[in-house]
């Protein structure tokens, strides 16, 4: 089994339904085993039952919910949602 | 080597046709490519441009949380519906991934 890869799940859109696939998205990320970090380029309503469910699932399980734009560096693969 | 797509975008953001040349181009090199389908491009992933990748030797997923969500009831031809751990598949495999989200 290969080493675990690093993917970035950048969110710049503040469009509530596509911040929550953006999040839906990051957790199923993390599925084979890869870290995920979630990049906040539009803030997120975290009042919103789904943004508020995939963060808690992200950060139960160790993963990134507002890293630093400099994740990118480290990434092996990403994904820009806008 | 495979070249991962991620379709994430409505059809009349273009992102569809984008994603279907470069897999094409792709192609014709001899490279591997899985396009993963989630989102607001479900509706492409039940149509016959999907079909015809898949006849041109690529492998695309639909989500089926997604394909649900768009009430599409049956993927392409070829497509096969699948999971988020597809997506998460699709990532760690690729050599390369271009996510168009």
């Amino acid at each position: 089994m290969t080493a675990g890869r690093r993917t970035v799940v950048v969110i710049r859109t503040r469009a509530r339904d596509r911040a929550a696939e953006a999040l839906r998205a990051a957790v199923g990320l993390t599925l084979r085993g890869d870290r995920v970090d979630v990049v906040r380029v539009a803030p997120l309503d975290e009042a919103d039952p789904r943004v508020r469910r995939c963060l808690g699932t992200l950060a139960a399980l160790g993963h990134g919910v507002d890293a630093p734009l400099g994740a990118l560096r480290e990434a092996d693969a990403v994904e820009v949602w806008s | 080597m495979t070249l991962g797509l991620v379709l994430a975008t409505p059809p009349e953001r273009g992102d569809c046709e984008r994603a279907e040349r470069l897999a094409r181009a792709a192609r014709r090199r001899g490279l591997e490519v899985s396009i993963f389908v989630m989102d607001r491009a479900a509706i492409w992933g039940a149509g016959e441009r999907a079909s015809a990748l898949v006849d041109e030797g690529c492998e695309i997923v639909l989500c089926g949380t997604s394909a649900a969500a768009a009430g599409v009831r049956e993927a392409a031809p070829g497509v096969v519906i699948g999971s988020q751990d597809d997506h998460a598949a699709l990532v760690r495999r690729a050599d390369r991934v271009v996510a168009f989200t």
